[in-house]
């Protein structure tokens, strides 16, 4: 068929394309390209934590288009909390004094979760500048991870004076209700209830772990200006 | 109304539409009557010579033709993309959706099926005869009783006309074909029509726009209509418009139809993505079409 010489042509044309079009800052925002299977190399082991998951085969029974990397449903998914206590906040309405998980919290780990494609992503959205010695960035694939810094959602250099601990934990749980919007594009990260028309692979997953949201806690309370 | 016509003819202006539109709503015209004298207006701005091209959504803002769509102001996906993107669309040379649409000319004359027939052996001209078919669909088909968009359109004339196999969606051969039709309306305004037959699947495409959905709980509008011009990572958000699909995309190193770039944004959002035809998605194209409405019919297209 004259289109399979044809496509050959458009290979050419599409590497060319693909040099902004798949940088390597794009490579982490698409799913469809090279997967990031676990931590980039050079950042802290975001999957160390016990009580973490192999992660599970995609279903058999997924139709065809639902194909594509269920390592984003699959990482570190336990335990998942529910129970947590919401107090009034100072800054905003709520808060969550306790961690969710009583565990020794990392803000390295939480740089990597934030950074991760896979893990939070947070940096698809937010622009932020790591404290000194958190972030590898004389690693190239660490620095390339960190370069692309989206504009959806705030900056947050001095997140941490605006805000204590348990709101940002409050933040990350609920934030509909912290910011009193309940548009807000901002995905409540640890919820698995309440939710529609979810992937099958990510059903009762929460997007980030108990432990994650308590390793991006203590990356956060670091920015400070 | 030949006064605002013509100005609007001399002018191409966009806003010069918007206060004839708001002026026919001072006059408290009916609504059918008001659609009659939108229609003539909307012609007569079609005809508008517009040398710069300001007014194409691409360079310069378009008003809705629907003046309950949620945008103020609408603009194709092309004014967001990369300038090394927008050359390669804007030059048919180096443009890798012409090979479809060379192909697609090539599977137009192509005598198929038992009745041994090619699209040309009813259709002639292609040029003639499909200008402007691509600004309508989705649509509804009385025969089916419900809403399809132009791949199905040309796989019902395939099966009852050519009697031929419809051709699998996602395939070479009917993005081709699908290519060529639309490229017969481009520059042409991207109008479907939402009548009472199409309410229900307009209502169904409205509220798949507005709901949250997937494990992060987002809904198309949060980033499509709120965010627009906003990046995610490396990629400035759009106003999520359809009037450039199928289009080749480099993530897929081919072209893709509408509904696969759903597929691409339900998969990011993780939820469970449909298949594509399904009722919710041409609802969606639908919506996407209506709210789009004034924009031109942008083709063969490239998009990151």
């Amino acid at each position: 068929m004259r289109l399979t010489s044809l496509r050959i042509t458009c290979l050419i044309i599409t590497l060319v394309t693909g040099i902004f079009a798949m940088s390597a800052a794009t490579r982490a925002q698409t799913p469809s390209g090279p997967a990031t299977i676990g931590p980039a190399p050079g950042s802290a082991d975001i999957s160390d934590h016990a009580g973490a998951e192999a992660p599970p085969e995609a279903p058999e029974d997924e139709p065809a288009s639902a194909q594509w990397s269920y390592q984003a449903c699959s990482g570190p998914g336990t335990p998942v909390v529910t129970n947590y206590l919401v107090v009034p906040g100072a800054h905003i309405p709520g808060a969550v004094v306790e961690p969710l998980v009583d565990t020794v919290f990392d803000a390295k780990r939480g740089a990597a979760i934030f950074a991760d494609q896979e893990a939070g992503n947070c940096i698809a959205c937010h622009q932020v500048t790591p404290p000194e010695g958190l972030v590898a960035m004389d690693d190239a694939a660490t620095a390339a991870l960190w370069s692309a810094q989206g504009t959806l959602g705030p900056a947050l250099d001095g997140v941490a004076d605006r805000y204590s601990r348990a709101e940002l934990r409050f933040i990350l749980l609920e934030p509909e209700r912290a910011f009193d919007d309940p548009l807000t594009v901002k995905p409540a990260y640890h919820r698995i209830e309440g939710l529609n028309n979810v992937a099958s692979a990510c059903i009762g997953r929460p997007a980030l772990s108990a432990y994650a949201i308590e390793d991006l806690v203590a990356f956060l309370s670091l920015l400070r200006k | 109304m030949m006064g605002s016509g013509t100005n609007c003819a001399v002018q191409g202006a966009t806003w010069c539409r918007a206060i004839a539109g708001r002026m026919l709503r001072l006059a408290g015209l009916r609504a059918r009557r008001r659609g009659i004298l939108a229609g003539a207006l909307f012609i007569a701005h079609a005809l508008a010579v517009d040398p710069a091209g300001a007014q194409d959504g691409r360079s310069g803002a378009v008003a809705p033709l629907n003046r309950e769509s949620p945008l103020s102001e609408l603009w194709s996906g092309y004014r967001f993309m990369p300038l090394a993107l927008r050359r390669i669309e804007d030059d048919g040379a180096q443009n890798p959706a012409s090979l479809w649409l060379d192909e697609g000319e090539q599977q137009w004359n192509l005598r198929e099926g038992e009745a041994d027939l090619s699209c040309a052996r009813c259709h002639n001209d292609a040029r003639v005869a499909m200008r402007g078919a691509a600004t309508r669909y989705p649509r509804h088909d009385i025969a089916k009783g419900r809403l399809i968009g132009l791949e199905e359109r040309i796989n019902i004339c395939r099966v009852d006309h050519m009697r031929a196999p419809a051709l699998e969606r996602g395939t070479d051969e009917l993005l081709a074909l699908t290519i060529y039709v639309r490229r017969q309306s481009q520059g042409m305004v991207l109008n479907p029509r939402v009548t009472r037959r199409e309410k229900e699947a307009f209502e169904l495409g409205r509220q798949y726009f507005e709901a949250r959905r997937g494990q992060f709980n987002q809904a198309c509008h949060a980033c499509h209509s709120r965010s627009v011009g906003r990046s995610l990572r490396a990629t400035t958000l759009s106003q999520g418009q359809s009037n450039a699909f199928p289009a080749y995309r480099a993530a897929w190193g081919r072209p893709g139809s509408l509904h696969r770039r759903f597929q691409e944004c339900n998969k990011l959002v993780r939820a469970a993505p449909l298949d594509e035809g399904s009722p919710e998605y041409l609802a969606l194209e639908l919506y996407l079409g209506w709210r789009g409405a004034g924009l031109r019919i942008e083709g063969p297209a490239v998009r990151p």
